[in-house]
């Protein structure tokens, strides 16, 4: 009995150690990031072949459920054509997602002409697996020309917008992959500027939407007010569609504005990317 | 050595699983956390200093894969870890129902925490306003789970153990 008290007790001694060890080493690694990228870069090395297949199967699979829905429809007018169609798309599925990627990329290169950025088309493979954090995995690294602080944007605007939407920023980076810290996360920021007005502001990531921060009451702002990246964070180029203001809330008591903002990138639908690594196209 | 192998391959599985599966079919969606099964099994199966080693290790791993910082998960999963172990003579961890239960209280006292540290390095909202908006929802789904992959786990765990008692 004292020995099973003894051995409770060690665990309990054990567990309250690792508790403050824990502490510890998130005090240090908030103060030296590098740290994590090292050990970070290793597994996602690792991780890479079997991602980039899973991301792979996936998509197929979720093209293949769509056009069985639109297939429906077209069987209610016509039976013996439906299963001629069905027959057919089974045999063309793989055709059809290459002309879907072929479109996502027209979509990036279409964007690095506009914004004369330069930089190199990437798929996402993986999302990070904490539902705390929002950052995803792309296939392109270090051999890619891709550096840790780049930023990365999409060609799918929200709600079917077309023109180029800031994603995120490249946090760690591999040999053939990379991660990258979406705008929606809560360790991101992006300096904007209200598209009809000028105002400036800072987004700042809170979870599946955003917050633009340190904005007066003063300031003239509207539901559907467009916020584009000002250029000033050193990061983002300039006139890339960061969000679209959702909720307004201003009360007298505070000195600034409570505004939600709707990321202008859909990340539900996020299949490929673009990373700039050069923000002025040369040649 | 075995069972330390044993819960890394579990953890590289459930890291597959949770970012290059679950996560990429429904990526703004919230997801069960499978990590915190196996620190919930591990707390059971494994109540000793071995263990309380294992699951800070599971949490490590889980903040790394995450990109956060490293430590609050990995305390988070200490502590959830020290309850489940003290109680694990109590519960009758064959009753699916009580699994359920275990994990649903878990994952929640998992998430307090681990907001609770990490709130001490950054920014972030109110711990209620976070806690509704998405903990409650993952306790949720993953103590639906739960029982299922204990399943899985215990007869992985006990081949394991029977493997290593016949050499002894």
């Amino acid at each position: 009995m004292l020995e099973v008290a003894d051995s409770k007790s060690r665990v309990a001694v054990v567990a309250l150690f690792l508790f403050f060890a824990g502490l510890l080493l998130g005090a240090y690694s908030s103060k030296h990031p590098e740290t994590t990228n090292i050990a970070n870069v290793f597994i996602a090395e690792i991780l890479r072949p079997p991602e980039v297949a899973s991301s792979t199967i996936t998509r197929v699979i979720k093209d293949v459920w769509a056009n069985y829905v639109s297939l429906i429809r077209v069987r209610e007018e016509n039976e013996a054509l439906e299963r001629r169609v069905q027959a057919l798309e089974a045999m063309n599925s793989g055709l059809l997602e290459q002309q879907n990627e072929n479109g996502r990329l027209r979509e990036l290169l279409d964007i690095a002409e506009e914004h004369q950025l330069k930089g190199v088309a990437a798929n996402v493979i993986a999302y990070s697996p904490s539902n705390w954090t929002r950052t995803i995995d792309v296939d392109r690294g270090t051999t890619d020309g891709v550096s840790i602080g780049m930023a990365v944007v999409s060609g799918r605007g929200v709600l079917g917008q077309s023109g180029a939407g800031v994603v995120g920023q490249i946090v760690a980076v591999g040999l053939q992959s990379a991660k990258i810290l979406l705008v929606s996360d809560h360790a991101s920021s992006v300096d904007v500027v209200v598209q009809s007005n000028r105002v400036r502001g800072i987004v700042e990531g809170s979870g599946e939407y955003c917050k633009l921060k340190y904005v007066l009451n003063e300031a003239d702002l509207k539901i559907g007010d467009r916020l584009i990246s000002s250029g000033m964070d050193g990061v983002y180029p300039k006139g890339l569609l960061v969000g679209i203001i959702s909720n307004l809330s201003k009360s007298r008591e505070n000195l600034l504005q409570l505004v939600e903002v709707k990321p202008s990138v859909d990340f539900d639908r996020l299949e490929s990317v673009f990373i700039v690594t050069d923000k002025v196209k040369k040649g | 050595m075995r069972k330390f192998s044993f819960v890394l391959l579990m953890v590289l599985a459930a890291m597959f699983l949770q970012g290059a599966v679950l996560k990429f079919a429904f990526p703004t969606m919230t997801i069960p956390n499978l990590f915190l099964v196996l620190v919930v099994f591990i707390g059971f199966f494994e109540p000793s200093t071995l263990g309380a080693l294992l699951a800070f290790m599971v949490g490590l791993l889980f903040d790394l894969f995450s990109r956060g910082l490293l430590g609050p998960h990995a305390s988070a999963y200490v502590v959830v870890f020290g309850i489940v172990a003290a109680l694990s003579q109590r519960i009758f961890v064959d009753s699916r129902l009580a699994v359920f239960l275990t994990v649903l209280l878990a994952s929640l006292i998992g998430n307090v925490v681990y907001l609770i540290v990490l709130s001490e390095f950054v920014q972030v909202e109110s711990l209620v306003t976070m806690l509704l908006r998405g903990a409650l929802w993952e306790a949720f789904l993953t103590a639906l789970l739960a029982p299922f992959l204990f399943v899985l786990l215990r007869r992985g765990w006990l081949k394991l153990v029977r493997t290593s008692l016949l050499e002894s």
